[in-house]
């Protein structure tokens, strides 16, 4: 895994881009965050080369799992977290069959899940 | 929706709406507590602010997902995901679960002894009711107090019953509670936890009550849930789908 690991967070919402931008980089002293406010900036970033993907379902637009979708197909080794606040068995099924994603991280989630996921994904301490 | 009349829809599309405007202010409230968590030498006063803002983003998911099944309930979307519980186990996690703020108010909570209680049941739906039944007891119940968490097996069912030495009920004040936006008299909140624990306890099958004998003399809440739902085989495959 990358020294210093580069994480996507995809939310059309900025206070939850920004706390979990601070977050993060508060918790892990080499990690850095890219942002991006939708699925089509959010193919836009994919150009960084992030080592982890995180995208929120529900997005004006395209969805967060169409996202999803697309970064494996231009990125299959990135892992890829799909967060949402309405856990629907339908788009579960989808995330893990075909945008094959490693979480699904129900919001408001614990800040702790996604420090304890980043450890697994990226083997960041 | 319309301006002069609330249809069902209205109200549907209006739980679920707030309930994801809620989940996404408590995201952020919550990272940046536990942003504010990890500052250097944080005073006492400044650890407590963020307990409180932890616990105050509890409440408020727990309110969001309140709205969430209630507009699951209205649209017929509940889902239970039928496996094997011990129904006594999920008592003693949610005893759990409150012991750390029942010795902050200093009320005794204790899980009664007792056998095991297998059910075919959904444990977090079941553990959603238990937390609702247990925090309104601790919210009922003043320092010195009591609160008995009891699960009992009878007859091809099972019975958990919360019995507190709270404010008790006023007469009628029973029949009321598990109405929708509905509260106990000088509680806070909603008015949809019971109405939504009353949903997940029909949901299997079940049905829940209140008992008391009346104000200042404690009361009980129960929910009593058959073995199995009709027709169980036994396959997890016979689970009609996924708790949402």
């Amino acid at each position: 895994m990358t020294a210093n690991p580069t994480v996507l967070i995809v939310d059309d919402e900025p206070d939850i881009r920004e706390a979990l931008q601070t977050f993060l980089e508060k918790s892990f002293a080499g990690v850095r965050v890219i942002t991006a406010g939708s699925a089509q900036e959010g193919i836009a970033a994919l150009r960084q080369g992030p080592d982890l993907v995180l995208a929120d379902h529900r997005m004006p637009g395209r969805t967060g799992l169409d996202f999803l979708l697309e970064v494996r197909l231009r990125s299959p080794d990135v892992p890829r977290v799909l967060m949402t606040g309405h856990p629907d068995a339908q788009v579960a099924i989808k995330a893990l069959n075909e945008a094959g994603i490693q979480r699904l991280l129900v919001k408001p989630f614990d800040p702790e899940k996604l420090a304890a996921l980043l450890r697994e994904l990226l083997e960041v301490a | 929706m319309s301006g002069a009349t609330w249809s069902e829809e209205d109200e549907k599309h209006l739980l679920s709406v707030m309930a994801h405007e809620v989940n996404n202010a408590v995201t952020p409230i919550r990272a940046h507590a536990a942003i504010l968590g990890q500052a250097p030498l944080l005073d006492e006063g400044a650890s407590r602010s963020v307990a409180a803002i932890q616990r105050l983003a509890d409440r408020l998911a727990g309110l969001a997902a309140d709205m969430l099944d209630t507009s699951r309930m209205h649209s017929g979307r509940l889902r239970v995901a039928w496996a094997a519980v011990d129904l006594r186990e999920e008592a003693r996690a949610a005893v759990a679960e409150y012991a750390p703020l029942a010795e902050e108010r200093r009320v005794a909570l204790t899980l009664a002894p007792g056998p095991p209680c297998p059910v075919v049941a959904d444990a977090a739906r079941l553990q959603q009711v238990l937390s609702n039944l247990v925090s309104n007891a601790l919210r009922a119940t003043p320092a010195g107090g009591r609160i008995t968490v009891e699960a009992t097996s009878r007859d091809g069912g099972a019975t958990v019953r919360v019995c507190d030495t709270g404010v008790g009920l006023a007469q009628g004040e029973a029949d009321r509670l598990f109405r929708p936006y509905t509260q106990g008299a000088g509680s806070k909140g909603s008015g949809l936890g019971l109405y939504v624990a009353r949903g997940l306890v029909a949901a299997h099958g079940g049905r829940i009550w209140c008992e008391s004998p009346g104000k200042g003399r404690g009361a009980t809440f129960a929910f009593s849930i058959p073995t199995a739902p009709p027709g169980w085989s036994g396959m997890a495959s016979a689970a009609p789908g996924a708790a949402q």
